[in-house]
């Protein structure tokens, strides 16, 4: 199926409402906390209750790409969590470009430099396993299978040894976007944002399977199931394509650029768009919803009961069918590859607090704050700006207090 | 001797400061509602008074027959850039228009005519400045706007200067001929009527009397009007705030306005509107938008996720238009039927690894042509041709010395392609 236009085209009443529905929902945020309510089609005082909802997302263990699984949903199994996490250990990361979201297996966490140097880090040690000092140009978060670790550069896709570092094959393609969507590894084949093209890849030996090329920049990480890979891209499509041939099974139109990344639940699709609207669409890509925020969208994840979205400084639930807003906190953290994990019904996000980013536990029900983890000590910072992931007890996350650091909290 | 000449004339046939609007006169009839049939077989800019850029026939697989370079003229280094060709009774006319890299410069500019079958010029007129649009050509005429606000009118035989008027101080753009009337935009987006022998019927301001007595701002005009026999439609860009917006207006024969539509257009004046089958098409910035030609209401919109869109060509039930990519545009229900994949990026060099498709296609007989290459109109499947220009692509061409202007613009005959290319000079693919 092909769409061009919008199923459910909001008509100029519902623009007003929606537009009201923000004013409200800001001034709410404002003197109430976080626990502000508002629906996009609601009007300034709706609430939707969402604190029955039912996770439908059967999550995968280890966090080995971007958004924790193939289906980008950002959801870890519940006995993933640790119980009250505190500083494990911190593994310094070289330079002062910048780095990226880790990834796990069950051995190791990898990340790299947005420079030159790519990890591997024991995870009960925190000690280097292999460092590589020689790929140039590394970009976003790895993706890890097996037996290869996928990293995306500006040149070039690289599979490397997950256990030694080196390189087992190299893919050349066109230049990326130096914050465009990360590779997806999923059945033995990667599935890599490549500057005008998502490309499949066979994660034994490099070669490419398909590519689909629209002419403008791949945007988003995909969402990877068995029956579809879905992607938005510049060209202001989100698409769903056969994963064996790379066909177009449908797309669906927007007016505006696709950004962040893309959930795939059981029953829905989930995209976000530059002019700051999330949108929900069912299987056969029609719009079931679209909600209009007031901040551009830097993340989302999904468990099948609601849709969490990361705008520039708050956290917002959405109601997985309707769009419409079950809370919303005041707290989150932007940077520049700030995340987001779901685990047993709680929300983990970088927030704001007055010792710097800390990392916030919220109720995935209510909104309500569950616990806050401090950013450390000045003689033990932690810096929690990328990330969290959480695998097998753990938090790992990534940023810059008193230099670029990976850290383990368990 | 020439341009003395024609400085003189200019001086002589200068008309007041741009008025808000001045009515019809009693020497400005109506024009003709049945405009007389073109010349061919490419008359004038856009092919047609509507903006089409749709021809009878086009040629099948072609090769490089001859091309007339920029330095053909041994010292008279040809500056600015090649307008779309007309071809007429065998000869194809262009004129050198300013561009991005030529702005604010006192150029002269230059109209040339070229055998059609050799290559060879037949005449070169200068003028004081670049001109800024394209021609516009009817009967024995050729019609051009230089940078400096004057409309020139040139035999079509001789070259020779026939009539010149100044409008204004801003530059004058492509002009669009109805009957008698010549129609034009000028850069603060007034529209000028006048009659073939170079007498004004009226200008219309884009805003209103203060502001065309004051000059106004720049309001990135200069794209050929479309006409019919109810109105002519002319597009500008304007601020509004912290915004800017590209401005459709529908302007009867007798100056009136019928209606006024605004459309947003972040980054870009609109281009040249075409008309197909009762509807305005118009792009600018990252969007087209189909208006109903009665009424300017809007009947849909089409995003394409690049901001500097091209003009677009139509066979009434398409547009057809360059952006980053390729694009065939159903109307009805604005929406893709094909796309051409780009694979420009950033930074790359040479400029058909760099530059994108704004160039606006020619639609032809079931074909579209842009660059060197042909589609099938109705797939988009490649027929001949190209892309990709091996001459240039090894060179370190900077994508911003061109703006966002096309740099290799099409016109089609039935037997040849000919490219106004930027890099090459006009070539002719027979």
């Amino acid at each position: 199926m092909t769409r061009d236009d919008h199923p459910t085209r909001p008509t100029r009443r519902d623009l007003l409402r929606r537009a009201a529905g923000a004013s409200a929902l800001a001034a709410t945020v404002a003197t109430a906390g976080c626990a502000g309510l508002v629906s996009d089609d609601g009007g300034p005082n709706a609430t939707a209750d969402c604190s029955d909802a039912t996770p439908a997302v059967d999550p995968a263990s280890g966090w080995r790409v971007a958004n924790a699984d193939p289906a980008g949903t950002g959801v870890a199994p519940a006995d993933a969590a640790p119980d009250a996490p505190t500083l494990d250990w911190r593994f310094p990361i070289d330079g002062y470009v910048g780095t990226t979201r880790p990834v796990v297996d069950a051995d190791r966490v990898y990340t790299h430099d947005l420079d030159a140097h790519v990890y591997a880090v024991d995870r009960d040690t925190g000690d280097a396993v292999w460092t590589r000092d020689d790929v140039a140009d590394p970009l976003g978060s790895p993706a890890v299978a097996d037996d290869v670790l996928v990293v995306t550069t500006r040149t070039a896709t690289l599979g490397l040894d997950p256990a030694t570092g080196d390189t087992r094959w190299r893919t050349a393609h066109a230049d990326p976007e130096l914050f465009a969507g990360r590779p997806v590894v999923h059945d033995d084949v990667a599935y890599v944002p490549a500057g005008l093209s998502l490309l499949a890849l066979d994660v034994d030996d490099g070669g490419e399977r398909w590519q689909h090329t629209t002419g403008l920049e791949t945007t988003t990480t995909p969402a990877v199931t068995d029956d579809a890979v879905y992607y938005g891209d510049a060209d202001t499509n989100l698409y769903a394509l056969d994963p064996e041939t790379g066909g177009v099974d449908w797309r669906y139109k927007t007016e505006s650029h696709f950004a962040a990344n893309v959930v795939a639940t059981p029953d829905r699709v989930y995209g976000a768009t530059e002019n700051d609207r999330v949108r929900g669409l069912d299987h056969r890509g029609v719009q079931r919803f679209a909600t209009q925020f007031d901040a551009s969208i830097a993340h989302l994840a999904a468990d099948g009961a609601r849709v969490y979205v990361a705008t520039d400084d708050h956290l917002t639930a959405l109601q997985r069918d309707t769009g419409s807003a079950c809370w919303r906190t005041d707290a989150y953290a932007v940077s520049y590859d700030s995340g987001l994990a779901v685990v047993d019904n709680a929300v983990y996000a970088p927030i704001e607090t007055t010792a710097g980013v800390a990392l916030g536990i919220y109720d995935a029900a209510t909104g309500n704050r569950r616990r806050t983890v401090d950013p450390g000590t000045d003689d033990a910072p932690v810096a929690v700006e990328m990330g969290p992931i959480v695998a097998d007890g753990s938090v790992y996350v990534t940023g810059n207090a008193d230099g670029l650091a990976l850290t383990s909290l368990s | 001797m020439r341009r003395r000449a024609l400085l003189a004339a200019a001086a002589t046939a200068t008309l007041g400061g741009a008025a808000g609007c001045t009515a019809l006169g009693d020497d400005c009839p109506s024009p003709s509602t049945d405009p007389a049939p073109r010349d061919g077989p490419w008359p004038t800019n856009g092919f047609d008074r509507a903006n089409t850029n749709r021809a009878p026939a086009g040629p099948g697989p072609s090769s490089e027959r001859w091309r007339y370079r920029r330095g053909t003229e041994g010292a008279q280094y040809l500056v600015g850039f090649f307008s779309q060709p007309l071809v007429v009774d065998g000869t194809v006319y262009v004129a050198m228009r300013k561009g991005e890299a030529a702005r604010g410069r006192e150029y002269a500019g230059n109209v040339l005519a070229v055998d059609a079958d050799s290559g060879d010029r037949r005449f070169r007129t200068e003028l004081p400045r670049l001109a800024a649009g394209g021609l516009a050509g009817r009967d024995d005429r050729l019609y051009v706007g230089d940078a400096a606000g004057v409309l020139h009118a040139l035999d079509r035989a001789t070259g020779d200067v026939v009539w010149s008027t100044t409008l204004g101080d801003r530059a004058v753009g492509t002009p669009t001929t109805y009957g008698d009337r010549v129609y034009v935009v000028d850069d603060a987006g007034t529209l000028h009527a006048l009659t073939a022998t170079g007498d004004r019927c009226f200008s219309r301001s884009a805003s209103g009397v203060a502001e065309g007595l004051l000059g106004g701002p720049d309001r990135r005009a200069g794209a050929a009007p479309a006409v019919d026999a109810d109105h002519v439609y002319a597009a500008h860009g304007a601020d509004r705030g912290d915004r800017r917006v590209g401005v459709v207006r529908a302007v009867a024969h007798d100056g009136s306005v019928a209606w006024t539509h605004e459309f947003p257009t972040p980054d870009d004046a609109p281009n040249a509107p075409t008309l197909a089958d009762g509807r305005v098409v118009v792009t600018g910035g990252d969007r087209l938008r189909v208006l109903d030609a009665d009424s300017g209401d809007r009947r849909g919109e089409f995003v394409f996720g690049y901001g500097h869109a091209g003009a677009p060509a139509t066979d009434g039930s398409r547009a057809y238009v360059g952006a980053k990519n390729l694009y065939a545009i159903r109307l009805d229900d604005p929406s893709r039927a094909w796309r051409v994949p780009n694979l420009a990026v950033d930074g790359a060099g040479g400029w058909a690894d760099a530059i994108p498709f704004v160039a606006r296609p020619v639609v032809a007989d079931g074909t579209v042509y842009h660059r060197a290459a042909a589609y099938d109109a109705r797939t988009g499947d490649r027929r001949w041709g190209s892309t990709v220009d091996d001459e240039v692509t090894t060179g370190n061409y900077a994508t911003h010395a061109y703006g966002h202007q096309p740099v290799a613009v099409p016109t089609v005959t039935p037997d040849a392609l000919y490219l106004a290319h930027q890099h090459r000079g006009v070539v002719k693919y027979a």
